[in-house]
């Protein structure tokens, strides 16, 4: 075991820090040799091609871009696609939103739903803009200021019912360290004890979240505190809450940053909150930070008591995973910063590896290292030491996001085939092959959009308030897609009110009717262009799976469109288009179109 | 909190626990279900067949409801009635339940830690507390998953206008098919797209079939037979003359009026029709009982709908002898505190709550604990949430210490609860 190891450390190139596409290959060309497992065949270009427009921009390419990619000669073509889409700003949207779903996991709750859209406008600039991953999960932990402005606050202040799950969730998504447990207990057979826990929740204990309305806010960021109390005091009529509230927005006022959100997208955000609502109704958070107040490991032998008055326990003061505690330079000074630092510094252990390994498990359908989301596990587990050394590249890389991604997208790994060879159909810890993933539902409701040409048609209609008529689609399509479980499927599931949905839905069903733009008309016209059925169909397949339809299914096609009266012998008619509209209903309600693969 | 009651129980469980789980509840974790029942038997003899959740979102106030204090400084305005069960008295607002209430076993003396709505909604729905190492099914998941019929064309757990709790750890196939539609009309997307009639339908799914067969010889082998099997299960849904219970508009009109206007009542009709079509478990969800604000004002009102509603279910449930056979279950996430705001409101209490369960296997026209005179506190008989569940889940003839993994955690669908014996047959 010992010397595999080794031979694989040598893989590895040694020494320097920076690992290349190649490096990992070796890599894994290493384990599969020794495993005797044979990898399944690298994808062709249009499957290279759907796999990583679905990956790095969340939607299916476009019917012209599939034939143009595969027309390309230079055999860096696919390195230089990588390239384009991570700088498309739909790369921001994609991964902001998958960042979303990870880090409001509350958002299902209604209250928290006015919270999700700034926070997946500031990922989205923030991605785009590349901002080095360790000052974006600083800005996570230690935020402050108006969830609207600076919504990278929304993350703590989603917690608000129950901090403990605040701690139990940031040390699970950022550290990949599992110490949620230790809430109750110390933990059975990892090192994890109560104190770690309540240790680490400390630096929690003085953050709050005030309400305030959107107009206070500006009248606070002037200066004009008495008007912001003003505003606030119409907020309730209890003045014991008042009152309280005149304290805080007193150190509210000196901790309101600049607006994090660029004023184009704040300016949007806001056209989203407001709804017809005139702006003074609506109302914000702004996450702050008190001079004082400490956490408390609660005694779990002391009877149940009221909730709301301080739970009986001992005192605990900040104190890190690694037993060391932080010293305060100042009284003021904001702990969550103190956290921040101390986790995103380039000695942390577990920092870059929880990032890499989910980043790797979301390219390729599963972790390095299992559960995704624990990455403190000891050495000896398999992967560990490729993801030691990713995650030392990551950090040596200054934390570049994009750079990982175009990193790992560029391997061959990533590239295998789904088809398993009959060496490797049972393996899926060695990444021998490809495996699918079914699609998030924005990139489903965004791809459905895309390969329907419905897009088209909502650009035309929605005008200048498309982004607010597409956010409200999407709030609704979510509804429907949404699973339940809180985490990423690992493989296509689905639900009976998804089902029907694909089946039936009037909006679907419109979207894919013969209108006077959309996919289904480009294809009949493609048909009537080339006096031939087959010309449409192989159009209809561009738009929904992103490659030509082998003989036999061009074959099967027309003979369905025979049937139903829009061909007769493969050539185009007028006037039956139904048999089209059915032909892309049958794509992109399929299993190909429902998962990434 | 205290440590019975902590949601850690099954982290807690963790290598070690394995060990005093005992071989039942190892053998449990690894075996299919239907070997674990027939080796060991667990499961209790089913009194009822279905199952009804009345969801009363947000927190019902007690004090007004089902615990009234009319003598207190506190009790607010509302009158105590007599009902047809000597020692069952109600708020005046349920004059319609009170004729039923020989059918109602009234908890009084429930009691939690959780005052928040996530973490309360939570634990009334799974009897566990929210905890970031299990997702814990809901009520209505563990009864789909233990007694439902995979194979019936109605769902075997449905949510009508709420979300409730989903499958967690049960997986998906046991969450609840959600209804939000107007009560009474058809469900949406039920009835295909009209310029698509049964030929083209039909054309359209073999195509469907074609594609799919194409994408498994390309690899997606588990994805397009998942995929299938789904159409498969909403075309027979589509398919089922059953669906016809959730329309109501063959009800005679004094049918739907005794339910209320509301579409809670409504809703509680096409609950009823959907346990005569064989559906296990429903729940229904009636909101706005978060009464910070104005909480006489509103509770009234949404007694008023709640009264109705509750009192047809049960009359017209016992009128088709189907009383006997089905769980009726009417609980909130906590109950509300005898302290009124200056807002005349009232805020959370989880500390003394009242639920309120008929038929199915449970004593009727019975009283279990009470509350001070203000309803602040129990004062005698506390029941847990747990035990709750415990209760349901024998009555369902369900196991309730069958043993579910979480990952590497076995979780019992409950979490240690002992039967209520006083209020069951």
């Amino acid at each position: 075991m010992k010397t595999r190891i080794l031979a694989l450390a040598a893989a590895l190139a040694a020494n320097a820090w920076a690992v290349t596409p190649q490096d990992i290959e070796r890599y894994f060309q290493a384990r599969w040799s020794s495993q005797g497992v044979t990898p399944s065949a690298t994808v062709a270009d249009a499957v290279f091609l759907r796999r990583a427009w679905l990956d790095l921009v969340g939607v299916v390419p476009s019917p012209e871009d599939v034939p143009a990619f595969e027309a390309e000669r230079d055999p860096a073509k696919r390195s230089r696609l990588i390239d384009r889409l991570l700088s498309d700003p739909r790369f921001g949207q994609a991964w902001g939103n998958r960042f979303k779903n990870l880090l409001l996991e509350n958002s299902d709750v209604a209250k928290n739903r006015r919270l999700i859209h700034p926070f997946e406008l500031w990922l989205a600039q923030s991605l785009n803009s590349n901002l080095p991953y360790d000052r974006l999960v600083r800005k996570l932990i230690a935020g402050q200021g108006s969830v609207h402005e600076n919504p990278e606050g929304s993350y703590v202040a989603q917690f608000r019912e129950s901090p403990e799950a605040l701690t139990g969730h940031m040390a699970k998504r950022f550290l990949g360290v599992q110490i949620q447990c230790a809430q109750c207990h110390d933990h059975p057979f990892e090192k994890w004890k109560r104190k770690d826990f309540y240790g680490l929740h400390a630096f929690f204990a003085r953050v709050k979240d005030v309400p305030v309305p959107l107009d206070g806010l500006a009248a606070l960021r002037a200066g004009k505190f008495d008007e912001a109390l003003f505003a606030a005091q119409k907020e309730g009529r209890d003045p014991r809450k008042q009152q309280r509230r005149a304290r805080v927005l007193e150190q509210l006022a000196s901790q309101l940053p600049e607006p994090s959100l660029k004023p184009d997208a704040l300016a949007a955000e806001m056209a989203l909150m407001n709804k017809g609502k005139p702006p003074e109704k609506a109302r914000t958070f702004v996450v702050v930070d008190r001079p004082r107040g400490e956490a408390v490991i609660p005694d779990l032998k002391a009877p149940p008591g009221d909730k709301s008055k301080r739970p009986a326990g001992e005192e605990v003061h900040p104190r890190f995973l690694d037993g060391t505690a932080p010293t305060w330079p100042d009284p003021f000074v904001n702990r969550r910063e103190e956290l921040a630092a101390w986790m995103t510094d380039k000695k942390n252990p577990y920092f870059a590896r929880a990032l890499v390994n989910r980043v790797w498990s979301v390219l390729l359908g599963r972790g390095l290292i299992e559960p995704v989301d624990n990455v403190a596990a000891p050495a000896e587990k398999t992967h560990a030491l490729l993801l030691d050394r990713l995650a030392a590249h990551f950090v040596e890389s200054g934390c570049d996001f994009k750079g990982l991604l175009r990193l790992i997208a560029s391997t061959s790994v990533y590239q295998r085939s789904i088809a398993p060879s009959t060496k490797n159909a049972k393996d899926r810890a060695e990444f021998a092959h490809g495996s699918t993933r079914p699609m998030e539902p924005e990139q489903l409701f965004t791809s459905l959009l895309a390969a329907t040409g419905a897009e088209e048609a909502l650009r035309a209609k929605g005008g200048e308030n498309i982004e607010v008529m597409r956010s409200r689609m999407m709030d609704r399509f979510a509804k429907v897609f949404e699973n339940d479980s809180g985490e990423e499927d690992e493989q296509f599931h689905g639900s009976l009110t998804q089902a029907l949905f694909l089946l039936n839905a009037p909006a679907l069903h419109r979207s894919l009717a013969a209108g006077p733009t959309g996919t289904v008309r480009q294809a009949i016209e493609a048909a009537f262009h080339a006096g031939a059925a087959a010309a449409g169909i192989a159009h209809l397949y561009l738009a929904a799976f992103a490659r030509s339809p082998t003989p036999e299914e061009s074959l099967a096609a027309t003979q369905y469109l025979d049937a139903s009266g829009a061909t007769q012998a493969g050539r185009p008619l007028r006037g039956k288009p139904q048999g089209w509209s059915d032909l892309l209903w049958s794509m992109v309600t399929s299993a190909e179109f429902l998962v990434n693969h | 909190m205290s440590r019975k009651e902590s949601g850690c129980l099954d982290c807690r469980l963790g290598r070690r626990g394995v060990l005093k789980l005992g071989l039942a509840g190892i053998v449990g974790a690894l075996l299919p279900d239907a070997l674990v029942r027939s080796a060991f038997a667990g499961a209790p003899p089913a009194k009822a067949h279905s199952l009804i959740v009345l969801w009363l979102a947000g927190g019902p106030s007690h004090i007004d409801t089902f615990d009234p204090k009319p003598g207190a400084r506190t009790g607010g305005p509302f009158k105590a009635i007599p009902t047809a069960a000597a020692g069952l008295s109600l708020s005046e607002h349920f004059p319609q339940l009170a004729e039923q209430a020989r059918q109602v076993a009234l908890v009084r003396s429930m009691t939690s830690n959780e005052g928040s709505h996530g973490r309360g909604t939570y634990y009334l729905h799974t009897g566990y507390v929210p905890t970031p190492t299990a997702r814990h099914p809901g009520l209505g998941a563990i009864v789909s998953k233990e007694v439902g019929d995979a194979k019936s064309a109605l769902p075997n757990f449905i949510s009508l206008g709420g979300p409730s709790v989903g499958g967690g750890l049960l997986g998906q196939d046991y969450s609840p098919f959600i209804v939000q539609a107007k009560p009474g009309k058809p469900v949406e997307f039920l009835a295909p797209p009209k310029d698509v009639d049964p030929a083209r339908f039909d054309a359209r799914l073999k195509l469907s079939a074609r594609m799919d067969e194409a994408f498994a010889r390309a690899g997606g082998v588990e994805d397009a037979r998942t995929h299938q099997a789904l159409f498969a299960r909403a075309r027979r849904l589509m398919d089922s003359p059953l669906t016809r219970a959730f329309v109501t508009d063959d009800e005679p009109a004094a049918v739907q009026a005794a339910y209320g206007q509301s579409d809670f009542g409504q809703r509680c009709l096409v609950a009823r029709r959907l346990v005569e079509a064989g559906v296990r478990a429903v729940e229904v969800t009636l909101g706005g009982w978060d009464t910070h604000q104005d909480n006489f004002t509103r509770t009234k009102d949404l007694m008023g709908q709640l009264d109705p509603a509750f009192a047809s279910l049960l009359k017209d449930l016992a009128a088709r002898d189907l009383l006997s056979k089905t769980l009726v279950l009417c609980l909130g996430e906590f109950g509300r505190g005898p302290d009124i705001n200056p807002r005349d409101g009232r805020d959370h209490h989880p500390k003394a709550f009242s639920v309120a369960l008929a038929g199915g296997g449970t004593r009727g026209g019975v009283v279990l604990g009470s509350t001070d005179a203000e309803g602040r506190a129990v004062t005698s008989r506390p029941v847990t949430v747990p035990e709750l569940f415990a209760t349901v889940c024998a009555l369902m003839g369900i196991d309730g210490k069958k043993v579910y993994m979480a990952g590497d955690r076995p979780v019992p669908l409950v979490n240690k609860g002992r039967t209520i014996a006083e209020i069951v047959v």
